[in-house]
């Protein structure tokens, strides 16, 4: 029981305090911040668990003691930081196929006619800012107007790459 | 007793290596399924390991449900990070300019990018799959709302949007 009421606590205190920030003030490393964020609230409480275990104690329920609670609280806490952080990464950017279900809620029950939407979903919305994001994450970089990868760029693209050929997935996504 | 701790990641494991034979060895496998199955499979195997190991550990009723909730939701979330990863190969715009890069040996102009990959695509691709799940309809050159799921999701993700980040979209 420990293991689930503390580990909850901690991801409930590591969000709220990412709330908190970000309503003071919008960080520019956003991912990087997050992640120092809940890998430094893990650490905290797991450092705070050993070394004041028998003080703390809420509804009844002492803190995770044994080795084997910390670990089963480092994988909790981790599987469900890591799902929020994936989770946070479609927050950043405007997915296509919500813009598109969006602009078309929009119109009711008029429908939107087909003319009006290539208008309002082109390269310009759906492609330039991802290319912005390929060089400020330092996946790309631009000489004499060419973009051309990184080493990061190159093993990222490379990693998803073998995936797809793993799956037997046609050549490219997106 | 740490067999059973990491139950979640040796179910991840499970999941993954799934969900590629099934994608290597069934002819036409769809993703989706393939998804599914490898999914079931890892879920499987955390009950098969977590019901062998409680069997031997003597705790009460609420700690070993609590104990197996805590492996639950661990796997649920680590498959749940595996999809996205799965999904981002799939339809990531970024990935796919990745690829694009990759592939060139000198670079890409933005022109030369957009000749490659571009809007209309994009587009394509993804009216493709929302007609074909009955997500949107279309009738008379118009496009409307079918089944609401996805309007259900996108509306969430709104509301996060504006919840945490103070914004509905990344162009406000």
């Amino acid at each position: 029981m420990s293991v689930l009421f503390y580990g909850f606590l901690l991801f409930a205190s590591a969000l709220l305090i990412h709330v908190i920030i970000w309503k003071i003030h919008l960080p520019t490393h956003q991912k990087t911040i997050l992640l120092l964020l809940f890998g430094g609230t893990l650490a905290v409480g797991m450092i705070l668990f050993a070394a004041n275990g028998k003080l703390i104690n809420f509804f009844g329920i002492s803190v995770p003691r044994a080795l084997s609670e910390f670990l089963q609280l480092f994988i909790f806490f981790s599987s469900l930081s890591l799902a929020y952080m994936v989770t946070y990464s479609a927050l950043e950017a405007d997915s296509p196929s919500l813009v598109m279900v969006m602009a078309i809620a929009m119109s009711k029950k008029e429908g939107l006619d087909e003319k009006t939407f290539n208008i309002k979903i082109n390269d310009e919305v759906l492609l330039a800012p991802r290319l912005k994001d390929l060089v400020s994450e330092k996946l790309a970089y631009i000489e004499k107007g060419k973009y051309k990868l990184t080493a990061k760029g190159k093993t990222f693209a490379r990693i998803f790459f073998l995936y797809r050929r793993l799956l037997k997935r046609p050549h490219k996504g997106g | 007793m740490y067999l059973y701790i990491c139950s979640p990641l040796i179910a991840l494991g499970i999941d993954v290596l799934c969900q590629v034979l099934y994608c290597r060895y069934r002819k036409e496998a769809s993703l989706l399924m393939a998804t599914f199955f490898g999914f079931s499979c890892g879920l499987f195997g955390l009950l098969i390991i977590g019901w062998c190991q409680l069997q031997h550990i003597a705790l009460l009723f609420t700690d070993n449900l609590a104990s197996i909730t805590v492996n639950l939701i661990s796997y649920i979330a680590l498959g749940y990070c595996y999809f996205h990863f799965i999904n981002l190969g799939e339809t990531a715009r970024r990935i796919r300019l990745l690829q694009e890069l990759l592939e060139s040996n000198n670079g890409l102009s933005e022109k030369e990018i957009l000749e490659r990959y571009n809007a209309k695509e994009i587009i394509e691709k993804r009216l493709s799959r929302l007609l074909k799940s009955r997500q949107i309809i279309h009738k008379n050159r118009k496009y409307y709302i079918g089944n609401p799921i996805m309007l259900f999701a996108a509306s969430i993700i709104i509301f996060l949007k504006l919840f945490i980040l103070g914004r509905r979209s990344e162009f406000d």
